[in-house]
């Protein structure tokens, strides 16, 4: 296992989602750093470090939390700009949203998604999605090592 | 040849003359008496023999086998010899003719000319039409030839008698033929032209003269280049040509009527061989030609039409696609709010809270999922509306194998027995239909789960032997426009709670439900899917139901509809798959 903590980039506007979302992260045990952003423009510059996020330290995110319907940038839009740029193209991406529409999940698929879940209403399986994606990506699938 | 005169040599003219003269009336004599029967004359080729016998015989075959009748007269007109063609001709014997006289046979009022004949022929020669009336009354117009002839002492007349009825008749033909040829080309509806080779006008008809407004006396002064409204005077002359070559040719053309006009013509044209002449049918199209164009000015409103209605039916699919997406995403996310707080709630305080109050949080969890499932399954049922068929042929049983495992964790197998059947195959949409069975299988489950031993029978028969096999009640059940007998009918049975089929009329309503949701859970979307699955295939579905006997739900496919939908499908894009649709 990779020592360094492993950093969650949430992107997420929904705060009753961001509250759920981080609650069954936490109650998963998945202890490592989250950082969370509330719209596409924010977690492009985070991503990209610029804007406010021109002095973030170095490293990208082990894994990408992507909300799709977002304000500003879509998360189609986010997705699409992180898969298509070499320096950020490697990070795990996965898709975290309401929709269950047919057409979003194709799209994320050729923008070279990784996993997509669509958020159950019931929390206890949303719980327990999220406990599986914390077992999937953070500790069973080790991410590439970060430059 | 018993003797042979000659005449001697010189001496004087006159003794010569004398002895000629003597040598001539001596072989008269012998001739006359038979005592010669040839004579020889003397020629540049030297002496040559003639026999009389010899030289009357041609003549008699002759004058036998001639085509024209003949006949020697008297002077007086009196049949001396006739030979059998006249005898054809008058229709009589020779015996009635020979020694009659000839006027005899003159049809009544020819008699006089004929009379007139013999006494012309009587200065030399003659000839004239003549009507002779033959034995059976029949009359027959004869050209007579009449000569004089020398006949032993006084002169007598030669007949030769041609039959002109086959002339006449030929006359008659040609006339009869002018005169139809006349009234077809003045009462045909088409244009006529004659014309020659310069492409002069020679005739028109009245039909023409109407078509193109000029009069007739007009056209008789103009030549085809006047009249054309699409060829050149070269290329007409090239086309008469080429007419002159083919003998025939038909096409379509313009003319140009009086006031300038032009209007729409089919050409029929021959040449008439030898004769430098044309003839040329002309029939005003241009009904046929507008109506032509109507017919192609329709059928592009109509695309226009249909084209504008595509567009418009777009643009409100793609308005119910993203009301969808919307509904899909933003009913949802407050849902699971509600439901995550209430279940965070219980979870993290639930030991410090009222039973009471703990209750409600239970309900404010399960209504929220309940909502939520409502949302899942019609957001699937309005997908379907704009889902295409994939149709193709379908193995029954593997998709009923595929629909019983994703029932999955519904489904005690210990407990419910399934029996399945062999199916005979089907052409459908496999997504579709296997949903069609994860529905039903999914309902035979849930509505039979009370019985000790549940038990799902999957299966098929035709509907020719289903409605012989079932009761009154259940063949009222029976679609009636159902017809063909050999219809492939799939069935899935229960021994469940069944239904009162006074209210089978609301089985397949969306959100209809027959049953309490204490009873049995469900959001009533499940058959409501079914039944537009199998409309879209073309099919149809019903139920047959007895309260606490259990349930079975009938459905077709019709396979010649699935096939053209497929087709219809093929034209657009492969569709996403369906979604899972919970009972």
């Amino acid at each position: 296992m990779n020592q360094s903590p492993v950093e969650i980039l949430l992107v997420e506007d929904n705060p009753s989602d961001r509250k759920l979302t981080l609650h069954s992260l936490q109650r998963n045990k998945v202890t490592n750093r989250i950082h969370t952003v509330q719209d596409g423009v924010e977690a492009l510059d985070f991503l990209f470090r610029r804007g406010a996020y021109a002095q973030r330290e170095e490293g990208a995110p082990k894994v990408v939390l992507l909300d799709l319907k977002l304000p500003k940038v879509s998360g189609l839009e986010v997705l699409r700009q992180l898969k298509a740029d070499p320096s950020t193209a490697s990070i795990p991406v996965v898709v975290l949203t309401s929709s269950r529409e047919d057409s979003d999940i194709e799209a994320s698929y050729k923008l070279g998604v990784n996993s997509y879940i669509v958020k159950p209403v019931d929390f206890d399986k949303f719980s327990e999605s999220v406990r599986q994606l914390g077992l999937y990506w953070l500790l069973l699938n080790q991410a590439p090592t970060p430059y | 040849m018993r003797k042979r005169k000659t005449i001697g040599g010189g001496r004087s003219e006159v003794e010569k003359l004398r002895a000629r003269l003597a040598e001539a009336e001596e072989t008269l004599r012998a001739i006359r008496s038979g005592e010669v029967d040839a004579i020889a004359v003397d020629g540049p080729a030297g002496q040559q023999f003639f026999t009389l016998q010899g030289a009357d015989q041609p003549y008699r075959i002759l004058a036998e086998r001639m085509s024209e009748g003949a006949a020697s007269l008297s002077a007086e007109g009196t049949i001396l010899f006739c030979n059998q063609r006249l005898e054809e001709m008058l229709g009589r014997s020779s015996g009635e003719l020979l020694g009659s006289p000839v006027l005899s046979f003159a049809a009544g009022s020819e008699q006089k000319t004929l009379h007139d004949l013999l006494a012309r022929a009587a200065d030399g020669e003659a000839r004239g039409e003549v009507q002779f009336r033959r034995k059976d009354g029949a009359l027959i117009p004869v050209l007579a030839s009449l000569k004089i002839i020398p006949l032993e002492s006084r002169n007598g007349l030669c007949l030769v008698a041609t039959d002109l009825s086959e002339r006449k008749r030929a006359e008659e033909t040609i006339r009869f033929q002018a005169t139809e040829h006349a009234t077809l080309i003045s009462t045909t509806s088409d244009g006529y032209w004659a014309f020659d080779a310069q492409g002069v006008l020679l005739d028109v008809n009245d039909a023409y003269c109407q078509m193109s407004g000029y009069r007739r006396d007009e056209l008789l002064r103009m030549r085809i280049s006047d009249l054309q409204a699409k060829e050149t005077a070269v290329e007409i002359e090239q086309h008469i040509q080429r007419v002159v070559g083919r003998g025939f040719d038909r096409f379509d053309s313009q003319h140009r009527k009086k006031d300038g006009g032009p209007f729409d013509v089919e050409i029929s044209v021959s040449h008439v061989p030898g004769t430098g002449r044309f003839l040329l049918f002309v029939r005003d199209i241009s009904r046929r030609k507008a109506a032509e164009a109507e017919v192609l000015r329709l059928n592009q409103e109509l695309e226009n039409r249909v084209q504008q209605r595509t567009a418009q039916l777009q643009t409100s699919i793609r308005e119910l696609e993203s009301f969808s997406y919307s509904v899909s995403h933003d009913l949802r996310a407050p849902l699971r709010a509600i439901n995550g707080f209430a279940r965070m709630l219980i979870e993290d305080y639930g030991p410090s809270l009222p039973p009471e109050a703990q209750e409600h949080l239970q309900l404010i969890h399960g209504n929220a999922i309940h909502l939520g499932e409502l949302i899942d399954d019609l957001l699937a049922f309005a997908r379907l509306g704009r889902r295409d068929i994939n149709g193709q042929a379908v193995n029954p049983n593997e998709i009923i194998a595929q629909a019983i495992e994703d029932l999955g964790p519904e489904l005690d197998h210990k407990k419910v027995h399934i029996r399945v059947a062999e199916l005979p195959p089907v052409e459908a949409d496999p997504q579709l239909i296997r949903q069609v069975f994860v529905n039903l299988i999914g309902n035979a489950v849930k509505y039979s789960s009370l019985r000790e031993h549940p038990k799902i029978e999957i299966g098929s028969t035709t509907l020719g032997k289903l409605r012989q096999e079932v009761g009154e009640r259940e063949q009222t059940a029976i679609p009636a426009d159902l017809l063909d007998p050999s219809t492939v009918v799939y069935f899935v049975r229960d021994n469940g709670a069944g239904f009162d089929m006074r209210y089978a009329n609301k089985l397949f309503g969306v959100f209809q439900r027959l049953h309490r949701q204490d009873e049995f859970e469900g959001t009533g979307v499940g058959l409501a899917t079914v039944q537009r699955i199998i409309h879209k295939h073309g099919g149809r579905v019903w139920a047959f139901a007895e309260v606490e006997k259990g349930a079975t739900f009938y459905f077709t496919v019709a396979a010649s509809a699935a096939r053209e939908r497929q087709q219809s499908a093929a034209a657009t894009a492969s569709a996403p798959a369906a979604c899972r649709l919970s009972q």
